[in-house]
């Protein structure tokens, strides 16, 4: 844009120039002009032997076509040495290396990729080894859960049969002592009530009858 | 003819066209036919008179500025021999005629492709230096440059030549077209002018690259078959293949100067003809009198402005089919059929 702006402001202010400029030359050209007229006759006593080239288009001047030659051969030299052979090997050096940089860039993209997909394949492996030791921790558990509860059971199946065992002698026990006790209350009644007319002999008789009777009605202990 | 007479004559020859100072310096000439309407017309000489129109297109000894910035300038002539060294022809007067002298003169054309030599070497081996550094291109320059020599190398040098022999042809390649580029352009500059409007400059171009065409075809077939491949290869009987085959390889020769020929007068031509354009339009301007001159002068500098933005496309478009052209020359030298 700002070029466009002063290549406008140039041609407005070249523009102004002829403007102003055109009178100042309008004197210039009257006075050209009537030396113009002047000349005129002087420049038709040309030399007629030598062809006059210069209103023609094809004119071929052997020195300017030398000079061109000359010059361009300069360029040539001059240019392919210090210009177009750097700036050629430059510009190639920089595509070896972009195409480089890419070649480097789809090389390393592929190793992520890979990269990649090797993690993940880890990362599952892992979590698939969690979710197995869980499970194997749980199926442990509950084995010692079952096995805990198994032997608690029998601890106290036993503890009970014996309990229960305990309690069956001591009511025996218990049971013997009031039969004898009882025994010997009734025997002791009796002698009471019969006034001592049982000899100790036959008193003893007594018991031992009784006593008799008496374990058949209980369950024998162990 | 003595330096004296000859810029003498010069002078004369130049100075009594009336409106010669005028149409250069643009729009004085028709303020000029305008105030000094009668004068301009009934004068020494006709706006449109061929001769004159050409003259400020051709090549000459003297640069011309406008008179307030010193009219004609002679350009020193350091070298040139009172007496033509040689005298060039072929034997054929209507092109001796239009062969001049040649006498070591200095011309203003060979002033500005020395300009344009510098100018280059100047613009291009600094940017190549700066390219060169490598790293991502930065810079209007190096950009405009760069972007021009990849142009060249892969639409123009490749495709033409084949990638495998185009690098060798492209530092040729890259300075004919940046050489024709400049020197076009400076066609362009106010007061200069185009030293590719000279049929001596194209013509040497030309003859250069028909020398290329020639060298690397032989260097790269061998001597014979580079002469012998000109001939494309048909399926004939005997007989009629002995007749023909050199007929045939005549008019292929003829063929190709020709077509070396042509790529001088085309470039000479397109350069030559855009600027007589603007002469004849500039023309316009010194040939209208009176209140037509308001009319016709704004209506002319749009022209030129139009014209000269044409130009400038021209003179790029010729330097492309110029490189475009010798590249295709040696791609076919190189590889025939």
């Amino acid at each position: 844009m700002r070029w466009i702006r002063v290549s406008i402001c140039c041609a407005a202010a070249c523009c102004a120039a002829l403007v102003v400029a055109t009178p100042l030359a309008a004197q210039d050209v009257g006075e050209e002009l009537r030396a113009a007229g002047e000349h005129l006759e002087d420049a038709a006593h040309e030399d007629p032997s030598h062809p006059d080239t210069a209103s023609d288009p094809l004119a071929f001047d052997p020195d300017l076509a030398l000079f061109s030659l000359l010059v361009f051969l300069i360029l040539l030299v001059v240019l392919g040495k210090f210009a177009w052979r750097p700036i050629i090997d430059a510009l190639e050096g920089r595509e070896e290396k972009i195409a480089n940089h890419i070649a480097e860039a789809e090389r390393n993209h592929e190793e992520a990729k890979a990269l990649l997909a090797q993690y993940e394949q880890k990362l599952a492996d892992a979590a698939q080894e969690v979710r197995d030791l869980l499970e194997e921790a749980r199926r442990d558990a509950e084995h010692t859960k079952a096995s805990i509860l198994a032997e608690a059971k029998a601890g106290a199946e036993t503890e009970r049969a014996r309990a229960l065992h305990e309690i069956e002698s001591a009511t025996d026990q218990a049971l013997k002592a009031l039969a004898e006790r009882s025994a010997e209350l009734a025997i002791e009644l009796a002698g009471k009530i019969l006034q001592s007319k049982l000899s100790p002999a036959e008193h003893q008789t007594l018991i031992a009858e009784a006593m008799e009777k008496f374990p058949k009605a209980t369950p024998s202990n162990n | 003819m003595a330096d004296e007479s000859q810029a003498s004559h010069e002078h004369a020859d130049k100075s009594h066209d009336a409106d010669e100072h005028g149409e250069h310096s643009h729009a004085d000439a028709g303020h000029d036919a305008a105030a000094h309407g009668d004068d301009a017309h009934h004068g020494a000489h006709d706006p449109f008179d061929k001769a004159h129109l050409i003259s400020h297109v051709k090549d000459a000894e003297y640069f011309e500025f406008p008179r307030a910035l010193g009219g004609k300038v002679p350009i020193p002539q350091l070298f040139k021999t009172e007496e033509p060294i040689a005298t060039l022809g072929i034997g054929f007067k209507p092109i001796d005629d239009r062969i001049e002298p040649f006498d070591l003169k200095l011309t203003k054309f060979m002033v500005l492709e020395a300009i344009v030599a510098i100018v280059l070497i100047a613009f291009c081996t600094i940017v190549a230096g700066r390219i060169k550094r490598g790293g991502a291109p930065r810079g209007r320059l190096a950009n405009l440059l760069e972007s021009m020599v990849v142009f060249i190398r892969d639409e123009i040098a490749r495709p033409a030549i084949g990638k495998h022999d185009a690098d060798r042809f492209l530092p040729y390649l890259l300075t004919v077209f940046f050489f024709i580029v400049a020197c076009n352009l400076f066609g362009l500059v106010p007061w200069a002018g185009s030293a590719t409007g000279a049929l001596a400059t194209t013509g040497a171009l030309a003859t250069l690259t028909f020398g290329v065409v020639v060298f690397s075809g032989m260097s790269k077939l061998g001597p014979i078959k580079f002469w012998l491949a000109q001939v494309p290869h048909m399926d004939l009987p005997a007989p009629i293949a002995i007749v023909l085959k050199p007929l045939i390889f005549v008019i292929e020769i003829m063929g190709l100067l020709i077509k070396h020929f042509i790529l001088a007068m085309r470039l000479l031509a397109n350069m030559m003809a855009g600027h007589l354009v603007l002469a004849v339009i500039l023309a316009f301007i010194a040939a209208a009198s009176g209140a037509v001159w308001y009319a016709v002068t704004p209506a002319s500098v749009a022209g030129l402005v139009a014209l000269s933005l044409l130009e400038l496309l021209v003179a790029f478009i010729q330097a492309y089919i110029f490189t475009f052209l010798s590249a295709l020359f040696i791609g076919m030298a190189v590889h025939p059929h």
